[in-house]
């Protein structure tokens, strides 16, 4: 490694591990039950038992706003691993295999690129009724083309290395190459994307649930909470501004860690 | 046929191998009607300038081309079998097993991402049907025969923590891993230091003695072949246009490119004199035609020189591609 880590890197990796803490804390300890209102304290401003306020039905914000990093990071690793596995196997395929099957896939990702995501995404989730499993799908086969790309990219560059041709002068199989001597060293870029890519599904499934298209009630989502929120802006900021705020440091944190990482791999020299 | 290849039961025997680009390149010939052999435990040295076919061939032996360039005629006889026409699969139980291919710049002809250990043990593992233990002891046992020592503790240790040379002896060690009958080097000190280089090819030299191993000896550097060769063959512009032993090659020089070659070399002898050189380049592919290939570059062309191409012709063993062959010695 060696290299000196950016300032992306560790403001990306402090806000992350933030957010990944959360996550970790409510599954056994949120303030409040999620569902329980309070309807003496709605839409009350942040205090000592309500950190963060209570939104128009007097339920703690912060803690829905823990449970609801559960929904967004089932979200977004769900969708990275579909797009993951698609885009693995697509990339592979055409920078491996190259010529038709090459032009073949690489069009096919296009087309799906070419197609505004939210769209594809409206369109998919209103074809199977909304919810938690249809946006996941919905978003991941969205992230495969972009995988792909990058898969196909890295294992074009790969495949040209000298150390590949010396493997095959050496006897080694088709399989064996890509396994042992092309996978390995494409990894730290697919790291890169699945991070980046991590962060967008969660921005896409916040949009989806604003649009109230995505994660359904009673499942918390930080999407819904803002929607939920626009009615109450002036009497109680709060409620808009914190799901808000979660969202943006949660992509931005991603963002900036995936940059960071980019920043400090390469092994190869 | 040449004299030198009625020799019974060449180890290799590359018989008028014609490499051609694909189609859609244009199909221009880039290794044309070339025959060689190696007998068992010879050195055969390869000359040529960059683009002359040198690295073609050598893959083309292996099946190794890139895709865009392909064999289109001809026969490669290894060990009295049919090499060019194997399966991929039977192919690549030779690769490695019997002829094994040491690359040019060992700085990353090895995987970043394995240990050399791994890497050596690997190959005999696929070909050799070892345990792991025994591969690990052979494998101890083959760096120390290439001259690296603290073998035990390298095995554990990644390509970037060894220096340039290590790794082209790491490479030498994987290549000699399942005792090939034949190694084809293509450039292998090109990119080393020239303290470097000469060690390495004296492991190479050393080797090859003691174990009977040919080797196909790739290179642009007359004078990396004529300390380890037994025989040289000179190529131009994708055609053989000199060989012989490495004596007469280089002693008895008779074609004018090869003559080129030597007198462009800095030597002591021409130390304070200006370096003579070839005038122009090795002609573009589309422009190989019928005429003799060196013709416009040739000090000594005649006008009938671009009526035909001159054939390889024989001479106790030492054939020149030429119609007006140097007479004098050098």
């Amino acid at each position: 490694m060696g290299r000196k880590r950016s300032i992306n890197f560790y403001i990306g990796g402090i806000l992350a591990a933030f957010l990944v803490l959360m996550f970790l804390i409510s599954f056994i300890y949120v303030p409040h039950e999620i569902n329980q209102m309070n309807v003496a304290k709605r839409l009350a401003a942040p205090d000592s038992s309500y950190l963060l306020g209570t939104d128009n039905f007097g339920r703690d914000i912060l803690s829905r706003i823990m449970k609801g990093s559960q929904t967004a990071f089932f979200v977004g690793a769900s969708a990275v691993a579909i797009g993951l596995a698609g885009g693995l196997l697509i990339g592979t395929a055409a920078g491996y295999l190259g010529y038709w099957t090459d032009e073949l896939l690489m069009r096919l990702m296009d087309a799906i690129l070419s197609f505004p995501g939210i769209i594809f995404a409206l369109i998919l989730v209103t074809v199977f009724k909304p919810g938690i499993y249809q946006t996941v799908v919905a978003i991941g086969v969205l992230s495969i083309p972009g995988f792909a790309r990058i898969v196909r990219a890295s294992v074009l560059e790969m495949k040209e290395a000298e150390f590949v041709k010396a493997a095959k002068g050496f006897g080694a199989s088709h399989f064996r190459i890509l396994s042992r001597y092309i996978f390995p060293n494409i990894f730290s870029s697919i790291i890169v994307a699945a991070t980046l890519s991590f962060s967008t599904a969660i921005l896409i499934e916040a949009a989806l649930s604003y649009l109230g298209l995505g994660v359904q009630p009673p499942h918390p989502s930080w999407g819904r909470m803002l929607s939920e929120a626009q009615g109450f802006l002036q009497q109680a900021p709060w409620f808009a501004i914190t799901p808000g705020l979660f969202i943006t440091l949660l992509v931005l944190g991603f963002n900036l860690l995936g940059d960071g990482i980019r920043d400090v791999r390469d092994v190869r020299r | 046929m040449l004299e030198l290849e009625k020799k019974v039961n060449p180890l290799l025997k590359v018989d008028e191998l014609q490499v051609n680009l694909a189609k859609r390149f244009g199909g221009y010939s880039v290794v044309s009607n070339l025959s060689l052999s190696i007998e068992q435990g010879e050195i055969v040295g390869i000359a040529g300038e960059s683009g002359c076919g040198k690295s073609a061939l050598s893959l083309a032996i292996l099946q190794l081309l890139p895709k865009g360039m392909e064999r289109s005629s001809g026969k490669v006889v290894f060990d009295e079998r049919r090499i060019d026409e194997l399966s991929l699969r039977k192919l690549q139980g030779i690769r490695g097993k019997e002829i094994s291919m040491i690359f040019q710049d060992p700085m990353t002809a090895l995987n970043p991402g394995l240990k050399i250990g791994t890497q050596l043990t690997e190959t005999m593992s696929k070909h050799l049907n070892l345990s792991r233990r025994e591969a690990q002891g052979r494998a101890a046992e083959l760096l120390e025969k290439v001259g690296l020592p603290r073998a035990s503790e390298l095995l554990n240790q990644y390509p970037h923590e060894l220096s340039g040379g290590m790794r082209q002896r790491v490479m030498i060690a994987i290549a000699l891993s399942c005792q090939p009958k034949l190694i084809i080097a293509d450039e292998p000190t090109t990119a080393l230091d020239v303290t470097v280089q000469a060690q390495i090819l004296q492991l190479l030299k050393k080797i090859s003695r003691e174990e009977k191993l040919a080797i196909l000896l790739i290179s642009h550097d007359l004078g990396v072949l004529s300390q380890m060769c037994d025989r040289i063959l000179i190529m131009y512009a994708g055609e053989i246009v000199e060989q012989g032993t490495a004596e007469d090659v280089l002693h008895r020089t008779k074609h004018p490119y090869t003559r080129g070659l030597l007198s462009s070399m800095p030597t002591r002898d021409k130390k304070g004199k200006v370096l003579q050189t070839i005038e122009g380049t090795v002609p573009p592919l589309s422009e190989r035609g019928s005429a003799c290939a060196f013709y416009k570059r040739c000090p000594v062309s005649r006008p009938d020189c671009l009526q035909s191409k001159p054939m390889l012709q024989e001479g106790q063993g030492h054939a020149v591609r030429c119609f007006y062959p140097l007479v004098k010695e050098r």
